[in-house]
């Protein structure tokens, strides 16, 4: 699993784009990780919704909400101008997660079985029905790649794209919307293996390809911005 | 604006109210505030409030509340992620009303209200199963929304003075709730004279100055925010937000209550049993 996380941060990491500005909501260590390694590399104005755009980080936090990120920060930003940002088009990327993704990539955080029934009550969307439809770059984290969490439907569309969505697990890499397929295998996984733990048919490429690995100058980075390794604390 | 003790403040608040709050998932949540409306007893309140775990868990889950308009609710810390205990029971249980949807439509909720308007568009609000189950009124690009005017807001703030001004270093939404909101209760670390208060020259266009117009009442309570943190002044309570999960999550809520909430005079008192364990 240690290896899957590091391959998912640089994975994110990889995905955003030189001279961008990006974003994390609630609850988003992961993607918080991946944003400050890709500003090692790339020029990337990173907003945070605590109130921090640049939080510099002497350890990561827990969390991607935790007051610690406001310490020290190039400015402070309110939660209402975050929305400004995304309404005028400025966010590049942003980063979603769900407890299930269907193969269209809408998400659920909402509930497990019926809305006015629910089996299980689910965390609610947070900004995420806004944002996906907002920022031009939506991917999509997941932990645990398995057949409850991608399935033919989900329970309840918490919040959807009208654009093909990008979807990096713990196994590989895929691209979902109409025709969902298949992108990339991780080296520690097969196509097998996603293929078992997909619940619904993904379109498999004639050659696969394996994610590139992450390098000896992104671990090295990596382990400087995270050297106790929270990354590996966050999945209890 | 009147300088009250925090029970006398929140005597102001009348059931069925609409509260708002401040504070964003662990940080600076007017917890004293929050208490005292529990040691109050108050009933069938209904809340509004952007991600913020733990005020909502507990109003949830002493039984003050009779609808909630939220958007997330969820711990993010030391050990993961866990659902709120109290609101996902009750959410599960039928125990209150829910309104979820997008903090983007609470915030452009407070700001129809902060504008006088009654409506408000919410750009971006599509693709999602919510445009049906809370009937919305649909645009080209998102959904009509209505405006929230809070009864009252409550808000810890770093510091306020006896005039009732008000110094807010991590100002998130309070610009909004003050705008929106009848009524607005204080609660501050520090009462003294604002101009007193040394904010380092870097940092200084960062904080908000609210002025006495818009403040009904001003508490000192100090550490008011806690067991959640107040930038600058303190971190979270870890041990004692685990004991919490753990106590809601063993359907012993009642026991908590007893022992930190009901067992306790004021905050004071609650800061020091938690200590004291």
């Amino acid at each position: 699993m240690n290896k899957a996380i590091d391959q998912i941060i640089v994975s994110l990491s990889r995905a955003l784009k030189n001279d961008s500005i990006t974003a994390t909501g609630v609850a988003s260590p992961l993607p918080m990780i991946a944003i400050l390694l890709a500003q090692k590399t790339k020029k990337i104005k990173y907003l945070n919704c605590i109130g921090a755009i640049n939080p510099k980080l002497k350890n990561i936090p827990p969390s991607s909400d935790h007051v610690s990120i406001l310490e020290n920060k190039e400015s402070f930003i309110k939660l209402p101008e975050l929305w400004d940002y995304a309404l005028k088009g400025k966010i590049e990327t942003m980063f979603f997660s769900a407890t299930q993704i269907d193969k269209f990539g809408n998400l659920n955080i909402t509930c497990i079985g019926d809305y006015k029934k629910p089996k299980v009550k689910l965390p609610g969307p947070a900004g995420s029905i806004t944002l996906r439809n907002l920022c031009k770059n939506c991917i999509v984290t997941c932990l645990n790649h398995t057949k409850r969490v991608f399935v033919e439907k989900v329970d309840f569309i918490t919040n959807g794209s009208d654009k093909p969505t990008i979807v990096i697990t713990n196994l590989g890499i895929l691209k979902l919307g109409k025709k969902p397929k298949l992108i990339s295998a991780h080296f520690h996984s097969n196509v097998e293996e996603i293929i078992e733990n997909t619940g619904f048919r993904l379109k498999i490429p004639k050659k696969v390809e394996i994610t590139k690995t992450p390098t000896e100058k992104e671990m090295k980075l990596l382990q400087k911005i995270d050297p106790t390794n929270v990354r590996r604390s966050l999945l209890k | 604006m009147k300088i009250l003790p925090l029970h006398k403040a929140i005597e102001q608040i009348k059931n069925n109210s609409l509260i708002a709050y401040s504070g964003m998932q662990l940080n600076r949540a007017p917890i004293a505030a929050i208490h005292e409306i529990i040691r109050q007893n108050k009933k069938d309140l209904n809340i509004v409030s952007i991600p913020n775990p733990l005020a909502a868990d507990l109003l949830i889950g002493a039984g003050c509340v009779s609808s909630a308009k939220l958007g997330f609710n969820g711990f993010s810390y030391e050990d993961g992620f866990v659902i709120s205990p109290n609101w996902r029971k009750a959410a599960e249980n039928k125990k209150i009303e829910l309104y979820e949807t997008d903090i983007f439509e609470i915030l452009q909720g407070l700001k129809a209200s902060s504008l006088g308007l009654k409506e408000i568009e919410v750009p971006g609000f599509k693709n999602t199963d919510y445009i049906e189950i809370n009937k919305y009124k649909k645009t080209k690009n998102g959904i009509i929304t209505k405006a929230i005017k809070p009864d009252f807001a409550l808000i810890h703030a770093q510091a306020a003075d006896k005039q009732g001004n008000v110094f807010i270093d991590d100002p998130l939404i309070e610009n909004l709730l003050v705008k929106a909101s009848k009524n607005i209760i204080i609660t501050a670390e520090k009462t003294t004279e604002l101009k007193k208060i040394t904010i380092p020259k870097s940092q200084r266009d960062l904080g908000m100055k609210m002025t006495k117009e818009k403040i009904t009442s001003v508490s000192a309570v100090k550490k008011g925010a806690f067991p959640t943190s107040c930038f600058k002044f303190y971190d979270y309570h870890l041990n004692h937000i685990r004991g919490y999960i753990k106590y809601s999550k063993q359907d012993n809520f009642k026991s908590y209550l007893d022992e930190f909430v009901f067992g306790t005079k004021n905050h004071d008192e609650f800061i020091k049993k938690v200590e004291e364990k």
